[in-house]
């Protein structure tokens, strides 16, 4: 049985008189430990998938498993449990609370998780040992996003979900990211996922799942991942 | 175009931004319309009052005398220039009892006409209900509260109980009340009451007006006014209570006075005269009455010493009666007593007629017997006769010589015998001649000639007879010789003769015996019938005798029923005359007691005029007092001090709304302005002008501030007034409220409002404007954390969870909403401290003044000082230990304190004995609770008028009491008190300072009396004295305040609303603002996975510790604030309680508290509708 499974899932918004279908019929499979880069233009509906798998919106129908649980049949409360102690979130723009400093964004999430890592060694991990006590605006791009990392890993959930994580950043700084985030997933051996619209990525990849028009295109496993140092675009 | 685009923008902008607009818009209109409103309420109340007073036709003054008015000084008032109409009044205060068997003093006024448009029909009442009264006994009552009014229905009646004999002696007043028993046949409201609890206080009863009532004038029976109304001209132009209203009235106020000074006279001077008038006339009929009383007495005393007279007479008359009486009495016993002789002799003499008739019935019979014998006689004769007549013839011859011879001597014989009889007769004669004369002699009757000459007479005659004597004698012898011839011749004769003589002798003898016999018989007959005629005699004296007897009996008979009959007669008379003398008796004691009683009278009816005339030398100069409304109507005092505490509260309150309204204006066009960044740069690159640029803020700001405004002062302008009016309504008998214009009120706090909006907003635009179109266009950087003070204190900063550090990091970060949101729950806090401090405030008066300064309970004004009978029951109900525990005897009277520029009305206390005063009244300094000696260098000042007058302890006062003396008084120390100004002086610095002895008419009293009936009873007792003038309990003033405690809740009520409001604005603006600004964070930290708890408590943590400093804040300044509204609220004669009961602190708190975890949960759903996806989107 795969960690992730997606089956038959629709997300369906109805704007108006207008039914749109976010997520028609997705279905795919992610295996632990994996690599996963969900691909996709604007509006594939990749950030539609992100959203329920993450927790954070239900699909409106299908099945979302996830370790065996069936996600897609949690109440709110459950979802935000699921949230909780599950998942870890790394987001395009950080999302770090400004008025709180390196350490104690890992913490705020450190604290209510059920096994944590410590913050600071997670910090010491992700390379900012000697920032963890600055505040996010005085932290460059790539800095926080770490920070933001940390504070993902250090709730030590089952599942790492990525949105763009280097949508903000400029290339060298992403890649430095793009490597944390490979290199977490071959240490710690926690299933990454990574959303983007950057094909390129595709190449470090385990498995690509591509998306267009809410429906999956093709879901391949990458044999041979490419080093992160060794893409380009 | 470009106008337009941007209006069209600017409206968009509204739409998009709608809460944002809200926010501006309910603040604006909180602000605007609060301030609005409160300032409006105080002209709308006083409106209301002044139409309803210009509707009934309201007076303007009201002039008392203390003799009564009358149509003269009505004429002459309305001749005062300035002066409209005068109505003239009359009013009396009586206790009636209603049918539910309450009995209360009842206000009567008497009403002339009941509806009309007369100018001089003030005062007018208007009917809610019934009809207007037709007959006399019918009346209207005022509306009124309480339990009572219950029982002054329509249809119900009241009865007028009489009044009391005030002290004992005292006549009883005059009845003025033609009727004393009415029918409720309306109910009314009255412009004159339209305050519902205080309605005045009078002489009668427990001491305070229970109701009101209108009866028909003809009621009142009394022959002068008890007030004279008085609208002046002009008067309706002015709104009432106002300055501009004084203005108008005070000039008619002083002219009248002016007036007064000349008139009050005329009707005492009348008075007097009409007295004096009346006295001299009773003086005059007290000296007829005593002149007729006199003449009566004296008619009375000749009648019964007439009477008396008759009295002796009649006595007299009775003792003759009773004396005849026994002399009657004493003779018939005699009469009675000479009976039995009498009968015994009309026996004597009746036995005597028996033997008598016996006698001559023997007599008879002899003679009867004789008779027979002699008739037998008679015929034995004749036959002897016969016999001898033979013989006879015989002897005829012898005989008749002899019969010759016998015959011649015969005839001598007969010769000499009859000679004998007369010699014999003559003899006897001579004897009895002789006895008698020998008796008259001897008795003297004879005299010695008559005796001597008849005696010679006799001797004469004796010899004469001796001479016939001795010739008869010789005749004799010459006879007896012939005799004896004839005798021998006879002898022979005789012899045969004797035979025959013997037979003739026989015959002749039986005949002579016979005839002797007969003869002896006639005699006898003849005795008998002498003895007849005698005894016929006898009898028929005998018969007189018994007539007389039998009379005598029946004479004494009647003599006796005489007697009886007088007796009685008597014994009438004796009744009589005891009665008469009974009459007399009373006729003296009645004269007696008529001649007392009348002395009595006369001297009682003198004193009378004596008295009457000391009271008509007693008849003081009248005053006439010529009051204004504020000086004579309680309502109108009551409700003017209550608008103006409106007024006052009116002041202070909307200050907070309306710095709330600016910062929270400012704060949230900050942020517009703030997020707008990138418009503002796009603008301004594309080449509008900064003022083009920041019209369309200033625009925004001023649509959202004006539609506000707009909006607020629609609901509030007209809903503030009401509510809080209506919170009088309560105290108050008053129409629907009427707004008066408000227009200066809009203009002002729209105005206000408008103005600080805009340079808030102008403040903010003017740092975004001064940037570069590029700086602007790129995202603002987001505030930087800092650390904080806080995070230095390391221990407490390490123990504190990230969470919390947010939180208070956050609180920092932003300083603005952290003002507003302190300013604003402050504001919330204050108020509350203040409007719940007001009730302690004011409760502090009654439970601080009552309970712990003042330690009496009672106070009873009186006329004067004195020791008569009213005196002593005053003394006799004080000194009952089980009404009246302790009191004492103070003067009390009104003066003015004053110093350079300033002066404060006081009450001026003197105590003989300063040492008990304070027994009376606790003496301390309020902040510390020192005692302040009261002693004789110094007076006692209370803490208000110290401080008016910025007098302390060592100072001297000025006073001037109530003859406007002035005097300097030493003040050694300021005490605690609450309710109106004292300065407690000591009897002798009063007296040195004023050179004036005072009376002490005052009595402070410790009752205990703890029910209403026990201190109705006793105010009664006491009223019933005429000394006594007023009573009033502590009770009736805490009642009062507990009254005015009412009203404030709902200001208090008033101020919960407003604050809750404002605290609900202020957060929902900080929560919105906050939410707003945080969104990502919010939604990122959902997707970290925080409970909706936890969310919310991130958030909303803030809010808490916010509203927890403001509210710590606002406890503090509401402590200021509670100041300064006390201060603001309390009028001079009252100082309300400085200090603030701990609960209220608690209170205000909890309250505060209350409205921001209201909020909190309010928001929370808002905080809920965050989408997650917001985390993934790009910082705007």
């Amino acid at each position: 049985m795969s960690f992730i499974e997606f089956k038959d899932v629709v997300k369906r918004y109805t704007v108006g008189e207008q039914e749109i279908y976010a997520a028609n019929g997705v279905s795919f499979t992610i295996e632990q430990g994996e690599f996963c880069v969900i691909v996709g233009s604007s509006g594939a509906g990749k950030t539609t998938i992100l959203n329920m798998l993450g927790g954070m919106d239900s699909c409106t129908s299908g099945t979302i498993l996830l370790d065996g649980e069936e996600v897609s049949a949690y109440n709110p409360r459950r979802l935000t449990q699921y949230r909780r102690f599950d998942v870890g979130f790394v987001f395009q723009f950080y999302n770090l609370v400004q008025n709180l400093t390196a350490l104690e964004n890992v913490e705020l999430a450190s604290e209510i998780s059920r096994e944590p890592l410590d913050p600071r060694e997670t910090l010491r991990q992700v390379g900012l040992g000697d920032r963890m006590d600055n505040f996010p605006a005085q932290l460059s791009g790539g800095e926080q996003q770490r920070v933001s990392i940390a504070r993902a890993l250090a709730k030590n959930p089952k599942l790492l979900l990525c949105d763009e994580p280097t949508g903000a950043l400029d290339y060298v700084t992403g890649k430095s990211i793009l490597k944390l985030l490979q290199d977490t997933c071959r240490q710690t051996g926690k299933t990454v996922v990574v959303i983007t619209h950057n094909t390129a990525l595709t190449a470090m990849a385990d498995r690509v799942i591509r998306v267009k028009s809410g429906r999956i295109v093709s879901n391949e496993v990458n044999a041979d991942p490419m080093p992160v140092e060794m893409i380009e675009w | 175009m470009v106008k337009k685009t941007f209006f069209k923008a600017c409206l968009r902008s509204i739409r998009g931004s709608f809460s944002r607009f809200l926010a501006i818009f309910l603040i604006v209109a909180l602000g605007a319309g609060f301030l609005a409103g409160l300032l409006a309420t105080t002209p709308d109340m006083r409106h209301t009052v002044s139409e309803l007073y210009h509707e009934s036709n309201f007076y303007d003054l009201r002039v008392v005398g203390t003799l009564g008015l009358e149509d003269g000084d009505a004429e002459a008032l309305s001749r005062v220039e300035g002066v409209r109409a005068v109505m003239p009044a009359r009013s009396a205060d009586r206790e009636v009892a209603l049918d539910s068997g309450d009995t209360l003093v009842a206000r009567f006024h008497g009403v002339t006409a009941w509806e009309g448009d007369d100018p001089a029909l003030m005062n007018r009442p208007e009917l809610v209900e019934g009809r207007w009264p037709q007959a006399d006994d019918e009346c209207v009552v005022v509306l009124g509260t309480g339990l009572r009014q219950t029982s002054l229905d329509v249809g119900s009646a009241l009865e007028v109980l009489p009044l009391e004999n005030k002290d004992d002696g005292d006549e009883a007043p005059e009845e003025v009340f033609a009727h004393t028993r009415f029918t409720i046949v309306g109910v009314v409201t009255s412009s004159y009451y339209i305050s519902l609890v205080q309605r005045g206080s009078t002489s009668m009863g427990n001491g305070s007006i229970g109701c009101v009532i209108y009866v028909n004038d003809s009621v009142l029976d009394m022959d002068y006014y008890t007030d004279l109304y008085v609208t002046v001209e002009d008067g309706l132009q002015a709104e009432s209570f106002t300055r501009d209203y004084d203005d108008l009235v005070v000039p008619v106020q002083q002219r009248i006075e002016q007036l007064a000074e000349t008139q009050k006279h005329v009707r005492a001077d009348r008075l007097r005269e009409d007295a004096q008038q009346e006295l001299d006339d009773a003086r005059q009929e007290l000296a007829d009455k005593t002149a007729e009383g006199q003449q009566e007495l004296d008619d009375a005393l000749r009648e019964l010493q007439d009477g008396e007279q008759e009295y002796a007479d009649g006595l007299a008359d009775y003792e003759q009666g009773q004396r005849e009486l026994e002399d009657a009495f004493r003779e018939l016993q005699d009469g009675e007593a000479e009976l039995p002789d009498a009968l015994q002799k009309l026996r004597d003499g009746e036995r005597e007629y028996e033997d008598g008739l016996k006698e001559l019935e023997d007599a008879q019979a002899e003679i009867d017997d004789n008779q027979k014998e002699l008739d037998d006689a008679y015929v034995t004769i004749q036959e002897a006769k016969a016999q001898l007549k033979d013989a006879q013839h015989q002897l005829k011859s012898g005989e008749a010589e002899l019969e010759e011879g016998s015959r011649q001597l015969d005839e001598a014989q007969a010769q000499v015998d009859a000679g004998q009889a007369q010699v014999d007769a003559g003899r006897e004669q001579l004897a009895q001649k002789q006895a008698e004369l020998e008796a008259g002699y001897g008795h003297g009757l004879v005299s010695e000639e008559v005796y001597q000459a008849g005696m010679a007479q006799i001797a004469a005659t004796r010899q004469y007879l001796d001479g016939q004597q001795a010739q008869l004698d010789a005749g004799q012898r010459e006879i007896d010789s012939g005799r004896s011839a004839l005798a021998a011749g006879s002898r022979q004769l005789a012899d045969a003769r004797a035979d025959y003589e013997d037979g003739l002798k026989e015959v002749e003898d039986a005949d002579v015996d016979r005839r002797w016999g007969l003869y002896q018989l006639e005699l006898a007959r003849e005795k008998l019938e002498d003895g007849r005629q005698e005894l016929a005699d006898a009898r028929k004296e005998l018969d007189d005798g018994w007539r007389d007897y039998e009379q005598g009996v029946q004479d004494l008979k009647d003599g006796w029923a005489d007697y009886y009959d007088g007796q009685k007669e008597l014994e009438d008379a004796r009744t009589e005359l005891e009665d008469a003398r009974q009459e007399l008796d009373d006729g003296w004691k009645e004269y007696e007691d008529g001649r007392r009683e009348f002395d009595e009278k006369i001297a009682d009816a003198n004193l009378k005029i004596r008295d009457a005339q000391d009271r008509i030398d007693d008849i003081e100069d009248p005053e006439w007092h010529v009051l204004t409304r504020d000086e004579s109507n309680e309502s109108y005092i009551f409700y003017s001090s209550d608008a103006e505490k409106v007024a006052a509260i009116a002041k202070v309150f909307p200050v907070f709304f309306f710095l709330v309204a600016a910062l929270v204006a400012s704060t949230t066009m900050t942020r517009m302005i703030d997020e707008d960044r990138g418009v503002i740069g796009t603008l301004k690159a594309l080449g509008y002008s900064n003022g083009a640029i920041a019209g369309k803020y200033l625009l925004y700001a001023a649509l959202a501030c004006v539609l506000g405004a707009a909006a607020g002062l629609a609901v509030f302008l007209p809903l503030l007034p009401r509510v809080i009016a209506n919170a009088y309504t309560m105290l108050y008998q008053l129409p629907p409220i009427r707004s008066s214009s408000h227009l200066t009120f809009m203009l002002v706090s729209a105005g206000g409002i408008l103005a600080a909006v805009l340079l808030a907003t102008l403040g903010a635009l003017r740092g975004s404007l001064r940037d570069r179109a590029a700086e602007l266009m790129r995202p603002k950087a987001p505030p930087a954390g800092k650390r904080i003070l806080l995070e230095h204190i390391k221990p407490l900063w390490r123990r504190l969870k990230f969470t919390h550090k947010v939180t208070v990091r956050n609180l920092f970060r932003y300083k603005k909403r952290f003002f507003m949101t302190v300013i604003g729950i402050a504001g919330c806090t204050a108020m509350l401290v203040a409007g719940f401090g007001l009730r302690d405030s004011i409760r502090d008066i009654v439970n601080i003044q009552f309970t712990q300064l003042q330690n009496y309970d009672l106070t009873l004004t009186m006329k004067h000082q004195g020791d008569d009978t009213a005196d002593r029951r005053i003394a006799a109900v004080l000194s009952d230990k089980s009404l009246v525990s302790d009191f004492l005897a103070v003067h009390l009277e009104s003066g003015v304190g004053f110093v350079p520029g300033r002066e404060t009305d006081l009450n001026i206390l003197v105590a003989s004995d300063p040492e008990k005063l304070q027994s009376f009244y606790t003496f301390r300094v309020r902040t510390t609770g020192e005692p302040v000696p009261f002693t004789d260098e110094g007076a006692i000042l209370t803490e208000k008028a110290a401080k008016v007058l910025g007098v302390e302890p060592g100072d001297v006062l000025q006073l001037r009491n109530q003859d406007d003396q002035e005097a300097g008084i030493p003040i050694t120390g300021v005490c605690e008190n609450y309710v109106h100004g004292y300065i407690y002086i000591p009897q002798s610095l009063y007296e040195r300072a004023f050179g004036e002895q005072c009376s002490f008419d005052t009595v402070l009293a410790k009752t205990g009396a703890s029910d209403e009936a026990a201190r109705d009873a006793l105010a009664a007792q006491l009223l019933s004295s005429s000394n006594a003038t007023g009573v009033s309990f502590s009770t009736a003033t805490i009642e009062a305040f507990n009254d005015m405690l009412g009203s404030v809740d709902y200001i208090v009520i008033v101020l919960i609303v407003a604050a809750a409001v404002l605290a609900f604005v202020v957060l929902y603006n900080l929560t919105n603002i906050n939410i707003c600004e945080r969104q990502k964070e919010i939604a990122t930290l959902k997707v970290l996975g925080f409970y909706r708890r936890e969310v919310s408590d991130y958030v909303f943590r803030e809010n808490i510790l916010l509203s927890l400093i403001g509210t710590a804040a606002g406890l503090f300044v509401g402590v200021f604030f509670h100041q300064f509204v006390v201060q603001t609220a309390e009028v001079d004669a009252v100082m309300f309680g400085r200090t603030i009961a701990p609960m209220s602190y608690v209170y205000a708190a909890v309250l505060s508290m209350v409205f921001t975890l209201l909020v909190s949960l309010f928001m929370r759903k808002k905080l809920h509708r965050i989408d997650m996806v917001e985390s993934l989107k790009a910082p705007e």
